[in-house]
């Protein structure tokens, strides 16, 4: 099977640089524009019957811009939803917030790590893959967790996986044996 | 809720510096002492009425000399068992600079082995499952180096340097509190 990854569009959070893993910001209007290219994007892809996405609200916004172009089954997962920064939600990212997010077994204070995001996504793609949904999958999330999502297809050392970002407005495609 | 984590007692792999991971070795006569020692530790702490066990032989073995001396309940559960090391199993520690290099990627498995971002899936998954069934109780776990790590990690945050010092001994004893998360001894 299939399984597409793509991003949500750009927040205000992401404009100005400010910490945004569980802070539930919508799009701006570039981040909207951003979701209308996606779901063009998308629409080259018309094997795609199912969307999973985030229940944060710009991957829901990204959702809906694409689902008024490709019709699809929605379904919402909690799993996808972007990992916990903690005490840096809202907080200008500066070399404090660099270097926290580079510890895999250490979340930022009051937040998550990275161990338990990768224990839910991982949760999340063994019980997708077993039950074999049919068509391809796209699923709609954020940047910390489609590396994580790319580290399950993909093998990467610590400085290749901190240097994954996947692009907004493009599509990354895994296929998934079970 | 109280867990108790033991490492497994010394095998000819750990004796002779060879990398053992998913290899199924046995106890050696010191492992077997290491193991002695272990049950009258355990003995300390006479609350802990159950013991899950990684299937892997040396750590059965272990958990046979404390179960004769603490007996109680036993279960073996597969998710405990030890990071597979892929090509690296059975070769010398000493002679591969490229698995020193290569144990310490977190989402990189050693090549046909398991990477760490899994061992976190499967022992993440357990822990949750095993403090919401035993909510009050003490639970002494017989496991392995890495699993072992990779338990710290659920209740202690670990910096990637911390992460990779960390090392329990064969026959030893780790000791951590949900309430708290901190480890104790």
């Amino acid at each position: 099977m299939k399984i597409y990854v793509a991003r949500h569009g750009e927040t205000d959070y992401n404009s100005q640089e400010l910490g945004c893993g569980v802070s539930d910001i919508p799009l701006n209007e570039k981040g909207l524009k951003q979701a209308e290219r996606l779901a063009e994007v998308t629409a080259r892809y018309p094997h795609i019957g199912l969307m999973i996405v985030s229940p944060l609200a710009r991957a829901r916004q990204t959702a809906e811009c694409i689902l008024r172009r490709c019709p699809m089954e929605l379904r919402i997962d909690d799993r996808l939803r972007e990992q916990d920064y903690g005490v840096f939600e809202g907080q200008k990212k500066g070399k404090e917030f660099h270097a926290a997010v580079r510890e895999f077994a250490k979340p930022c204070p009051g937040g998550e790590s990275l161990f338990h995001v990768a224990q839910r996504v991982y949760n999340f793609l063994d019980e997708l893959i077993r039950d074999q949904p049919a068509g391809e999958v796209l699923l709609l999330t954020h940047g910390a967790v489609s590396r994580v999502i790319r580290s399950y297809f993909v093998p990467m050392g610590n400085e290749e996986y901190m240097g994954f970002l996947q692009k907004k407005g493009e599509l990354a495609v895994y296929e998934a044996k079970r | 809720m109280k867990i108790y984590i033991a490492r497994h007692g010394q095998t000819n792999y750990n004796a002779y510096d060879r990398i053992c991971g998913a290899t199924d070795a046995p106890l050696n006569q010191k492992g077997f002492e290491q193991a002695e020692q272990l049950a009258e530790e355990v003995a300390k702490h006479p609350g802990i009425a159950l013991t899950v066990v990684s299937p892997m032989l040396r750590a059965q073995q272990t958990a046979d000399a404390v179960l004769r001396r603490c007996p109680m309940e036993r279960r073996t559960d597969s998710r405990l068992r030890e990071q597979d090391y892929g090509c690296f199993e059975g070769k010398v520690k000493g002679m591969e600079p490229d698995f020193r290099v290569a144990r310490w990627q977190f989402a990189k498995p050693c090549p046909g082995g398991e990477s760490i971002f899994q061992m976190a899936q499967r022992i993440y998954n357990f822990l949750d499952e095993l403090i919401q069934e035993n909510p009050a109780g003490e639970v002494l776990l017989v496991a392995h180096g890495s699993v072992s790590r990779v338990v710290r990690s659920y209740f202690v945050p670990m910096s990637n340097e911390e992460y990779a010092e960390f090392s329990q001994k064969n026959g030893t004893l780790e000791i951590y509190d949900t309430e708290e998360g901190a480890a104790s001894r």
